[in-house]
Parts: structure tokens; C-alpha cells; sequence
């Protein structure tokens, strides 16, 4: 099965460049003309009293649509990436096979010429506001709610000590999981869906089997609760931050029991990390969010100020997005370090709380305090959708990575969200 | 062998035995023998077998040659998973056998084979004959097969004679006799007639029953062994008795079966005086299968197990051995042991030799002393009385039970022996150099007037009745010193215990150090003088001992357990260096100015280099940027480990420290309910309202701030003084983080001391962005000679406390709250735990516990705090521009 699994991918990864060797490259050099000129528009902001970003000027509106439109084009690959590796949710196996993959190539097939014409005028983007499943996961509070790669299933994290596989789309409970010591704090499913990782309050990272739900390995080490934790691209490592204010290497290749290595610079616990092909992001309570770059081998500080609770990567890996504590959400440049865009409104004091891009960059999307889901244009900055979740706090919340669907967790449930148009034909006649 | 060659005339002559070979063909070669390494050997199943020893014909064993099995070691039942569990199974003796033991000749043939429980019995030939006929005429022909197979005639006519004439199995044959019964050797292994004899009662009433035996009782004669006088048969060694299979499994008692292999050659060892497997039944396999020859010593039965029977248990003559080699002795009556011993000899007097006619005088024999009534076997030491315990009337009291008061005496000698006499006590040689002692230089006439008015005084002391014994005339001088030794008593340093080394850097003088604890301990007091070294002058030896005296009293182990825990760091740090990351992230507070301008870019980005580990990169398939260091994370400088440079990692101007220092202390002075630390997180919304009543103390500490510029060391010591451990009211913020934190002291007061007052620059600089910028300094390093601080000014008292009060919204439910993790949080927390299905939907913030509430309100505070900080900058900058 996990042969199976990889096939298509396998094939998929051969066909789209390597994302490490050819995305930047291409948007690079008008990205770089772009983040000059906006340099200078800043200054000239610079005078003035510095409000809400939402007037930015025309410059870095400029830059942001071109990366937009970057990321839309970055994002039809990627949409093409998602769709080789992607499964028809039909059978309830925890993992089900791929189908033969005659749909997929012949997508591919409709979308290569495509990519030559100039882009059709974008379609208005959707929000999803139209709540199509409800899961009661009964495993306490839901600590994370996090997509697997494709965006077929999504895994819970609950603070009853068990990690649940769903599937959002039918609302269908796969699997669970169970071996952690304490509550699960955060998941993350590998490129090719065969391994999950977990880390959880019992200072563990567990790397789990999808099939057979038992505990491959477990890694020891950490001295205090792991916040989060990530696979690289190829899941061979697993990426772990602690409140021990370290983020950890661990080796799933080897057996060795200890990190390979240990990012320490961190002056307060790590509350959130994000990895890319070859970066390590990662966001800590010493209010800085740090970026390890493997290539350059260099580490990049920015310093936000207040405690960061999540940062993520934009879809084109231009800019990162952290969240704040001080209920404020900011887009960098992730190679200068500058001001893209701030992002407030909602609440965000005291807890932990996610934020995400959405599926093709164009929103920001960040958990509240009150209970609801906010969304900023992303150019903009201004405040384009309040979803009401709940009562409670919106813990944690996910994007799926080519569609616009959104899955939120409060308190003990999760809630997927889709846009106004969906219809359920995308979902199978099984369904 | 006939000869087909030879004439005819012999042939007539001579018989001719056996077949004669054919003749051979004409014209052909003479086939050659295959050669013995050639030749080969097949099972029974067409499979090459190896020989395995020389005499045993081949013994194959375990897997080509080797033990173990096709498998390897691993047995092949092994199953060990969480799922799946190996059966449990019972393992006979046969499934260590290998298939050659079961078969029909092994030692554990799995063919029925009759026993000689029903072979005993003579056959019935009658019965025999009708059981014929019946098996003949009945309904299922062949049903008495297995009779025929169950009884077989063994027994022969003579035996049936005999028995007929009244013998009896055991007894010899012939006339009865007058004399004792001679106790059958119970051999179950000779067993010439059949059956086996029960096992007599106890052997060792032989000699008594000698002495009563009556007259006119006549005995069966004793039962003659036969000279074996099998011959030999077989092809085996002499000697060699092959495995007997009768006795290969646990269980069957050896002997009481037909031998297969050892039909007579087993009688001849027993004659030979093999005794050795008569006693005690011998479990496992015996026999001499392996190669042991005639006359080696059979190899230990590695199966048999040791049982008490094997052992002689009483102590007795050498059991009377049919020494007779089946000969009759020529006495017939033997009434005597003396005679039965002569008889012994009989057969065995050399030529030239004759028995002694008289025995020769018995051996004398000591009987062991009466032991007295109340002796009992077992011994008791004395407990070891040492001065080292602590209560000397005890000690007294046992040196005088012991009648000899040793410690006393000791004591006395060691005072009044000089070093020489001790020497020789001690045998020690005299030293080369000119003796050290002024004494030695003293006429005799002098040294015994010294002597007697030693003595004199020695009187004189003992009459004034001082509790101290000690008195130390030839060495210790300073009586301080002394009482304090006695002070001290038992609760000096232990050197044993404690690891505390304190002269560890010169070995000599450490072991000196602990000799002298050790003696110390002892009660003796001269003591550093015995352990001295004598290559030392008076006052080097004085010096010395004052010294140990103070490290003792120092390094005393107050608490042992305490010691314990600890241990000497294997890796001394011979450098006074120490690690620091080259780039720290620096100046907080630009960055925060900038944040706060929004001006992100350069202002808030460092770059470091950073080296990562070369398999994270191949991990992540990216080339080692590095890839000739070796340094992994960020590049590290050694420092001077005590440079308190090291840890001042933040260039500040002394403007700004002392005025930010100035202006705590009056905000501790305003708020005596504060608590001294605030946690980082910590400042309430109010106080942001109030900011403008702060400001205000802030320009009044600005205009003190021109003073304590010129005076910083007055800053410190009125620092001191206010740092006080006032009374904290704002209970929930008691956590261990600020303990924690209260042991260091703030950052301000390295500031104010090691900063110089002339650099000074314009940016105003806090320390780490949270933690430093609002941490009163709780305690100054000797926070013991602080005073308390009795400057309660309540005007603006109210900031904090209500702070205090509106962080205790005490509405959680009690159920909740146990749920509530305890632990410290770091950072931001986790939203508490709900259950949907609970009809509580409260707002979080509300439902949160206090110390969660507060905890909660952190962040925001620290938020605030921060803008009210650069607010107060701001206007500080104005001020002074």
C-alpha cells in the first residue's frame, strides 16, 4: 500500500521541478525589482503616522499582485502536484489506494496548454463561509486540527491523549490513535501519507504508522512539552519545538535516538514551526521568528516584539506570516525582514492560536479569542470576513492546501468550512 | 582359509573350511580395495553420514558438525511480538534426541520391549498350551500374539530345579552353614538369575547383630559370583560397555531390563570392582559409548544429579567387597571380624610374605575436653572501642570493664613518648639528619630533671581536676586552638564522606589534611604534628596546622546527604574560558522602537551564520553550505569565563540604566505592596491609565538620576537597602520563576557598578525585550545585610493592588479548576479544556482560574508595559533634548 501510495507521487515530483531548485528562481528576480521599489514607497510612508497598512501604496500593491499573480501560477503547479497525489476519498480504509490515474493525466493534460496563455482574469476568490461538516471528535479539547498533504483527510489532536484521522469531507472517523502520555498538541502527516507525527504535553514526538496505528518510533529528549512539530519535505526528519526553547532535529532514518541537531537559540519556548524544502521557520515566545536557511547556512532573526504563537509560509515561500500576542497578525518579507502587511482585529492575548494563508495566497486567516475566524484581504489588510465558529476559543485551524476549505477546532469539536458555491459533486456518488 | 592351488594329493589330506573364493577371471586386474579414506558410509535414507569419533562409529550431531541447527540458534518456536506469543510447550527428554536415540538401537527405542516384570515368571507350559490353542480357535485369530510377546521363557531348568529344591534367589547354592549371614552386596546391575531382590534393610547393623547370633542357626551359604567366563564377542575395546538404554531416561530404575548391548562384559567390570554405580540410583545416560577405553576412569556423568545417597553418611569399615575374585576361601567359619580381615588378605598374600599373627597396638585416641554448660559456639567480638565516640564516660567506662583502660594509657604514653621513643615503638629507623629534637641535645641529668618537672606538672593538672585529659605539653601550644578542636567534637569535615577537597591541587598536603580530620575525629589533638611533614620548619608546621584547622571549621559537611548528590566534575575546566555564541541578538530595544514604528527591514533583522549538522542537510538534500567546518549551530568564541563582560552582553548608556534604576526605586518606594519581582507578563491595564502619574515620579527620578550619576556607589548601597523581600500580596504571581529569578541580581546593578559613568550614548537600551526591562532587582548579591525597608508611601499604592484584585476573577467551577494544569506555563497557553457536550459554554476569559487569569492577562501586560516604557523613553528624550 505504501508502494502504491508513493507511485504517484514519486512520478509527480519528477515531473514538477524540485520546488527548492526552481521556485525561487523564478519569481526571484522581478521579486527582487518589486521589494526595491516598495523599499522606497515605505520610506516615504515613513512620514507619515503609521496607522493601518491598509493604504499601502501603490508600489507594494504592485509587488504584492505580482506575487499574487506568481503564486497563482506557482499555485497551478502546485494544484497540479496536489491532484497527482491525490485520492479519491471512496472507500473508508484508513488510506485508500489511489485509482488508476487516467483523470489525473488527462488534468494534466488540460492544464499544461493552459499554462501558456495568459491567465485568465482571476476568478473572485471564495472564502469559505459555508459550514458542510461538523465533527464531534470526543477526545476532549481539540488541540490542532491539521490537513494531511492533499487536503483528503485531517488529523485532531486531542488533549484526551489520542490523535484522530479524519475524513473531513464525510465527516468519517478513519482512525485513532493512541500512545501519547498526554495531551497531543500538534500533528503533521508525511509527503506521502504513509507516517503522522505527534508531539504532545508528555515531551514526546511520536512518528506513527497510518496504517497499522502503531508507534514506530518515539523520541525522547525534549525537556519540556512540544508545541509543535514538522516533517521536512521528504519525512526523513522530524522538526520539533518545545517550551524548552529548542527545536530538534530527529533522524526517522536512522535509529539513532538523539536529534541530529538542536536549533537553541531561542530565548523562550517555541510555539510554532513551519518547514520548507530548505528552511526551518520557526516562531518563538522571545518574540522573534527565526528562519534557519540550509542552503545559505544562516539564520535569520526578526524580532516581532510579542510572544509569537504561529508563523507560516505564504504558499510562494516569499513571505512569512506570524502572529503575535499582541492580537496582531504580520506578513514579512521573508529575505528582508520587512513590514508586508499587518493584520488586526481580531483577539489574540493569551492563547496559542493559529493563523494560516489561504489556499492561493489572496487571505490571511487567523483563530480568535471570541470565537470566530478572521479574514484579511492580504494585500489590503482590511478585514474581509468574521466567521462565527463558536463560544469558545478557536484554537486551531487549517487550510486546505489547494481548495478553499477551512477546518477549525474549538473546544471539543471541528468544524469544515467551504465555500458558498461548493456543491458536494466533487464528493464521490459513494458518499 | 582353503588353498584352491594346492596339489591333490593335500588336498585329501587337509579340511577345508569355509567358501572358497571364486576364482578369478583371466585376462582381468585384480580390483583394488577401496582405500579406507574412500570409503563411505550411507543412512538409512541413501545420505552420506560423517563419522563423528574414533570409537564410537559415528555420532553425528547437530547441524553440519555443529551445534546449532539449520536455523542457527535461534530456536525454531521463536515468536516474540505484542501480538503474537509463542506457545508454551512442554519439552521431553526426546526432543533433545536425535532420531538414530529412537530408533531400534538407540538408547531411547521407541519399540515395545518386554520387561522383566513379566518375564519373571517360569512359564506355564500347560497354560502356555491351552493359550495356543485358544488363540487358534478364537474369534480374532492372533489376539494372544501380544501374551507370547509379554511373557517369554527366560528362566532355565536348572534355575527351576533349584528352586524346586528349595533355594531361594540371592542365596548361594550348597549345604547351610553355621555362621553369619553374609549381607548381600545389593547390586542391582548383577542380576545373573533375573529378578531383583528388594533392597535390604540398613547395612550397618552387620556387626551388631554378629554378637547375638544364636548356635544352632544355619545359614544358606553365601551367594558365589561366577567367574565370568564370557567370551568375547564383540568388537569393542576391552572393557567398553556400550550406552545402556535401560537407563538413558530419568524415571527407569537401571538394571531391571534385559540388556541388549552388555550381556556379559558388564559382569566382568562389576567383578573387576566397578562399584561405583551400585549406591544410589544414576540418573541419565551411562556407558562408555564415547571412547573411553578400559582403563581410563569413566567420565563424570554430566546428566546424573547429585543426591545425598552417594554419600557415605555414617562412618563405617570399607563395605565388606567380594575380594574373592570367586575363589572359595578355605575358612569356612568366620566368627571374628579379626578373621574375617585375615580372610581378606587371603587371597591377595604376596610370595614371601605372611599375615602378622598379632595385631598391631591400637592408635591412642584423645577424647576432646568437656565443654562447659553455658559454652556456646559461637564467638563474639568485642565491640572496638575508638576515642572516636563522642561520649568519653562511656569510653571510660568500657576501658575500664576492659580492665586495662588503653585509651588512657595510650593517651599518657603518646604525651609523654618523644617522636624517637615512638619510633621505636613503632620500629621505625632513625632519620640520617641531625635530630630535630633540642631534647636530644640535653645531658641525661638534664632530660630527667625536665622529666620529673613534667611530671610535677602533669600532677598538679590531674589534681585540679580539669575535664580536658589533653594536655599537650611537647606540641600543641595555643590553647584556642585546642578548645576549639574540642568544640568541634564529631561534626568535623569528614573527608570520607564529604568529597570537599580543599588542598586537592597538592596531593601531599591533601592527604596531610585528611589524616589530620581523621585523627582529629580520633579525639587526638597533637595531631597535625604527627602528620606533618618533616621536611617543614616549626612555623611552616604551625602555619599548616592552623590552616587545616580553618578548613576544617570551614568545609564542615553541615549536611551529608546534601554532599552526596554532588560529585567532582570528571573534566576539570582547566581554562578559565568559556563558551559564548560570537553573535548575540542584539539591542532589544532599538528593535523594539522600530517594531513600534513599524519599521521592520534591517532594524529588526539579524543575520547570523549558521552552521547546520551536515546530515541535516543531506537529509533535507541540500548541499552543506559548510562543508569544511565543523561547526554546528552558531559559531562559538571563548571568553573569559569570569568576565562579567560575558554576561553584560548589552551596551548601555549609564544615563539611561541609572535613571531607569532611579526610577524604579521610587516606583518600589510608592509601592510597598508590589511584589518585588514582577513577572515579566505582569503590568495591568491600569497602569497603563495611570501612566501619566508614573510619568511624573519619572521626571522626579530623572532630576535625581544628575546625583547618583556622580555617586553610583551610593546608587548601590540605597539599592541595597530598598531591595527589600516585602510582603507579597499579589499572591498568584508567587511562582518559581520568580524565585528563580530572585537569586540573580537584576542586570541594573551590574549596569551601575561595571558600567562606565563617561560612555554614554543616546539610545536608550533595555535589556531582553520582556524579561529585563521591568525586573525590579529583588536582591542584591549579599541581600543578608540588606535592611528593611520602611518606606511606605501609599499614594500610589492602588496601581498594583488593583491589579491584583481585577486579576482574580475567582468564578471557576471547582471541577474545572482540578483539571487546570498546574504546571508552570511558559508562553502562551493552551485555551482550557472543554467538552462540547457540557451545557458550559462560558467565554474562556471569564472561566479561566487565577492563576490561569493571570497568567492569561500576561502577555497583554507585558504588551503594555512595553509601550509604557518607550512612552516613558520618550518623554525622558524630550526632556532632555
Amino acid at each position: 500500500m505504501l508502494l502504491l501510495d508513493m507511485l504517484p507521487g514519486g512520478a509527480d515530483r519528477c515531473n514538477t521541478p524540485r520546488p527548492g531548485a526552481m521556485v525561487p528562481e523564478n519569481p526571484l528576480s522581478p521579486r527582487l525589482a518589486g521589494a526595491s521599489r516598495s523599499h522606497g514607497g515605505r520610506a516615504g510612508d515613513e512620514a507619515g503616522p503609521t496607522k493601518s497598512p491598509a493604504p499601502l501604496p501603490s508600489a507594494g500593491q504592485d509587488l504584492t499582485q505580482r506575487r499574487r499573480g506568481q503564486g497563482g501560477r506557482n499555485q497551478g503547479s502546485q494544484n497540479l502536484r496536489g491532484r497527482g497525489t491525490e485520492w479519491e476519498p471512496d472507500t473508508e480504509a484508513p488510506l485508500p489506494s489511489p485509482r488508476s490515474q487516467s483523470p489525473e493525466l488527462s488534468d494534466l493534460a488540460t492544464v499544461g496548454p493552459i499554462m501558456a496563455f495568459p491567465e485568465p482574469k482571476p476568478k473572485k476568490p471564495e472564502l469559505p463561509k459555508k459550514l458542510v461538516q461538523n465533527l464531534e471528535c470526543k477526545q476532549g479539547a481539540v488541540r490542532a486540527v491539521r490537513f494531511n498533504v492533499d487536503g483528503n483527510y485531517c488529523l485532531t489532536c486531542g488533549s484526551d491523549k489520542s490523535l484522530k484521522l479524519w475524513n473531513p469531507h464525510k465527516g468519517t472517523l478513519l482512525k485513532t490513535y493512541s500512545g501519547h502520555g498526554y495531551e497531543v498538541l500538534d500533528a503533521a502527516g508525511s509527503f506521502d501519507n504513509s507516517q503522522l507525527c505527534s508531539c504532545g504535553a508528555d515531551k514526546t514526538v511520536a512518528l506513527w504508522d497510518v496504517a497499522s496505528g502503531q508507534v514506530i518510533r518515539k523520541f525522547r529528549g525534549h525537556a519540556g512539552k512540544v508545541n509543535c512539530v514538522q516533517f521536512n519535505e521528504e519525512a526523513t526528519v522530524i522538526l520539533s519545538g518545545s517550551i524548552d526553547s529548542s527545536v530538534r532535529c530527529w533522524d526517522c532514518r536512522s535509529r539513532r535516538p538523539d536529534p541530529i541537531q538542536i536549533l537553541d537559540e531561542a530565548k523562550d519556548g517555541v510555539s510554532s514551526l513551519k518547514v520548507s524544502d530548505y528552511e526551518i521557520l520557526s516562531g518563538s515566545v522571545d518574540g522573534r521568528v527565526r528562519r534557519y536557511d540550509l542552503r545559505a547556512g544562516e539564520l535569520y532573526s526578526d524580532y516581532i516584539g510579542s510572544p509569537v504563537t504561529s508563523v507560516c509560509f505564504s504558499k510562494d515561500g516569499q513571505c512569512t506570516l506570524a502572529a503575535s500576542l499582541d492580537s496582531t497578525l504580520r506578513l514579512l518579507d521573508k529575505d528582508t525582514g520587512e513590514l508586508l502587511g499587518e493584520y488586526t482585529g481580531h483577539k489574540n492575548t493569551a492563547y496559542k492560536l493559529d493563523c494560516c494563508l489561504s489556499e492561493k495566497d489572496t487571505h490571511v486567516a487567523s483563530c480568535s479569542e471570541d470565537g470566530k475566524v478572521y479574514f484579511w484581504d492580504l494585500v489590503e489588510g482590511s478585514l474581509t470576513l468574521s466567521l462565527t465558529v463558536g463560544r469558545g476559543v478557536v484554537q486551531s485551524l487549517s487550510f486546505h492546501p489547494s481548495e478553499p476549505g477551512l477546518l477549525t477546532a474549538t473546544e471539543g469539536r471541528v468544524q469544515f468550512w467551504r465555500e458558498e458555491t461548493h456543491t458536494a459533486e466533487e464528493q464521490p456518488p459513494a458518499c | 582359509m582353503a588353498a584352491p592351488e594346492a596339489s591333490d594329493s593335500e588336498e585329501e589330506e587337509l579340511a577345508g573350511y569355509g567358501t572358497a573364493l571364486e576364482p578369478l577371471p583371466e585376462g582381468e586386474r585384480i580390483k583394488k580395495p577401496i582405500p579406507l579414506q574412500e570409503q563411505t558410509v550411507k543412512d538409512e535414507k541413501g545420505r552420506y553420514k560423517r563419522f563423528h569419533g574414533a570409537f564410537s562409529g559415528g555420532f553425528s550431531a547437530g547441524y553440519f558438525n555443529t551445534v546449532g541447527s539449520k536455523e542457527g540458534w535461534a530456536p525454531s518456536t521463536f515468536v516474540s511480538s505484542r501480538q503474537k506469543r509463542a506457545d508454551k510447550t512442554v519439552l521431553g527428554p526426546e526432543d533433545f534426541m536425535d532420531e538414530e536415540d529412537l530408533s531400534e538401537y538407540g538408547i531411547a527405542p521407541k519399540e515395545i520391549t518386554t520387561t522383566d516384570d513379566f518375564a519373571s515368571k517360569p512359564k506355564d507350559r500347560i497354560k502356555e498350551k491351552a493359550r495356543q490353542i485358544a488363540g487358534i480357535t478364537a474369534s480374532i485369530p492372533g489376539a494372544t500374539a501380544l501374551d507370547d510377546l509379554i511373557a517369554p521363557a527366560k528362566i532355565t531348568i536348572g534355575v527351576e530345579l533349584l528352586r524346586k529344591m528349595g533355594w531361594k534367589e540371592g542365596q548361594g547354592v550348597g549345604p547351610r552353614v553355621k555362621r553369619k549371614p553374609r549381607k548381600q552386596k545389593p547390586d542391582p546391575e548383577v542380576k545373573v538369575y533375573g529378578c531383583a531382590l528388594p533392597p535390604e534393610g540398613s547395612e550397618g547393623s552387620e556387626d551388631e547383630e554378629d554378637e547375638y547370633q544364636p548356635e544352632n542357626v544355619t545359614f544358606a551359604p553365601k551367594d558365589v559370583m561366577p567367574v565370568d567366563l564370557t567370551p568375547k564377542e564383540n568388537v569393542h575395546g576391552l572393557g567398553y560397555r556400550g550406552l545402556d538404554p535401560t537407563k538413558a531416561l530419568f524415571g527407569v530404575s537401571g538394571g531391571d531390563y534385559p540388556n541388549l548391548f552388555t550381556d556379559g562384559s558388564e559382569k566382568t567390570s562389576n567383578l573387576l570392582g566397578d562399584l561405583r554405580h551400585s549406591k544410589g540410583r544414576k540418573l541419565g545416560i551411562s556407558g562408555q559409548a564415547f571412547g573411553v577405553g578400559a582403563l581410563e576412569e569413566d567420565d563424570d556423568d554430566i546428566y546424573a544429579t547429585e543426591t545425598l545417597s552417594k554419600y557415605d553418611t555414617v562412618l563405617k569399615d570399607e563395605e565388606p567387597g567380594d575380594m574373592l575374585y570367586g575363589w572359595t576361601a578355605p575358612k569356612q567359619y568366620k566368627n571374628k571380624t579379626g578373621m574375617e580381615k585375615e580372610v581378606r588378605y587371603i587371597g591377595k598374600i604376596l610370595d614371601g610374605f605372611s599375615l602378622a599373627s598379632k595385631s598391631s597396638a591400637p592408635k591412642k585416641t584423645y577424647i576432646p575436653p568437656d565443654l562447659p554448660r553455658d559454652y556456646r559456639p559461637v564467638h563474639y567480638f568485642r565491640p572496638v572501642i575508638t576515642a572516636r565516640n563522642e561520649n568519653p564516660l562511656l569510653l571510660q567506662a568500657l576501658a575500664e570493664s576492659t580492665g586495662k583502660r588503653e585509651t588512657d594509657t595510650l593517651q599518657q604514653n603518646k604525651h609523654t613518648l618523644n617522636a624517637s621513643q615512638r619510633r621505636e615503638l613503632l620500629g621505625e629507623t632513625a632519620l640520617k639528619g641531625p635530630c630535630p629534637s633540642v631534647l636530644e641535645y640535653l645531658s641525661v641529668k638534664d632530660k630527667e630533671r625536665i622529666k620529673e618537672a613534667k611530671q610535677a606538672a602533669e600532677q598538679q593538672m590531674k589534681t585540679q581536676t580539669l575535664p580536658q585529659q589533653s594536655l599537650n605539653i611537647s606540641s600543641s601550644s595555643d590553647g584556642v586552638h585546642h578548645k576549639w578542636q574540642m568544640a568541634l567534637g564529631g561534626q568535623l569535615a569528614t573527608p570520607g564522606s564529604s568529597d570537599f577537597k580543599p588542598f586537592a591541587k597538592n596531593p601531599e598536603k591533601q592527604k596531610r589534611y585528611e589524616d589530620y580530620i581523621e585523627s582529629l575525629k580520633q579525639g587526638q589533638k597533637d595531631t597535625s604534628e604527627s602528620h606533618s611533614d618533616p621536611g617543614m620548619t616549626e612555623w611552616e608546621r604551625g602555619r599548616e596546622r592552623k590552616e587545616f584547622f580553618h578548613a576544617a571549621v570551614l568545609y564542615k559537611s553541615s549536611n551529608s546527604v546534601l554532599s552526596s548528590r554532588f560529585t567532582r566534575a570528571k573534566h576539570e575546566d582547566d581554562t578559565d574560558k568559556v563558551e559564548v555564541p560570537r553573535d548575540q541578538e542584539m539591542d532589544v530595544d532599538d528593535k523594539e522602537s522600530a517594531v513600534k514604528m513599524k519599521m521592520f527591514g534591517k532594524l529588526t533583522r539579524d543575520k547570523f551564520e549558521w552552521h547546520p549538522e551536515k546530515l541535516l542537510c543531506k537529509r533535507f538534500n541540500v548541499p552543506d553550505p559548510y562543508s569544511n567546518s565543523s561547526i554546528v549551530g552558531l559559531p562559538k568564541v571563548k571568553r573569559d569565563k569570569y568576565s562579567v563582560f560575558n554576561f553584560l552582553t548589552l551596551p548601555e548608556s549609564t544615563t539611561t540604566t541609572i535613571s531607569q534604576t532611579t526610577n524604579e526605586k521610587i516606583q518600589q518606594n510608592i509601592n510597598p505592596n508590589k511584589p518585588k519581582k514582577p513577572s515579566r507578563w505582569d503590568i495591568s491595564d491600569k497602569e497603563k491609565k495611570k501612566k501619566d502619574s508614573i510619568s511624573e515620579f519619572i521626571s522626579l527620578a530623572r532630576s535625581k538620576a544628575d546625583i547618583q550619576q556622580q555617586q553610583p556607589e551610593s546608587v548601590i548601597e540605597d539599592r541595597s537597602r530598598t531591595n527589600e523581600p516585602l510582603p507579597n500580596k499579589a499572591v498568584n504571581e508567587s511562582t518559581d520563576q520568580e524565585k528563580e529569578e530572585e537569586r540573580r541580581p537584576s542586570m541594573d546593578l551590574f549596569k551601575a557598578i561595571f558600567a562606565s559613568s563617561s560612555d554614554e550614548k543616546s539610545s536608550s537600551s533595555e535589556e531582553d525585550s520582556d524579561e529585563e526591562a521591568h525586573q525590579t532587582p529583588s536582591s542584591v548579591p549579599n541581600s543578608e545585610s540588606t535592611k528593611p525597608a520602611n518606606l511606605p508611601d501609599t499614594s500610589s499604592a492602588d496601581v498594583q493592588e488593583c491589579m491584583a484584585v481585577t486579576n482574580e476573577p475567582d468564578l471557576v467551577p471547582p471541577l474545572l479548576k482540578e483539571k487546570l494544569d498546574k504546571e508552570e506555563e511558559f508562553g502562551p497557553r493552551l485555551p482550557p479544556v472543554f467538552f462540547s457536550s457540557t451545557t458550559q459554554r462560558h467565554e474562556p476569559v471569564p472561566l479561566a482560574s487565577s492563576l490561569e487569569a493571570s497568567q492569561k492577562e500576561k502577555p497583554k501586560k507585558n504588551k503594555e508595559k512595553h509601550k509604557a516604557k518607550r512612552e516613558h523613553k520618550h518623554k525622558k528624550e524630550k526632556v532632555t533634548n
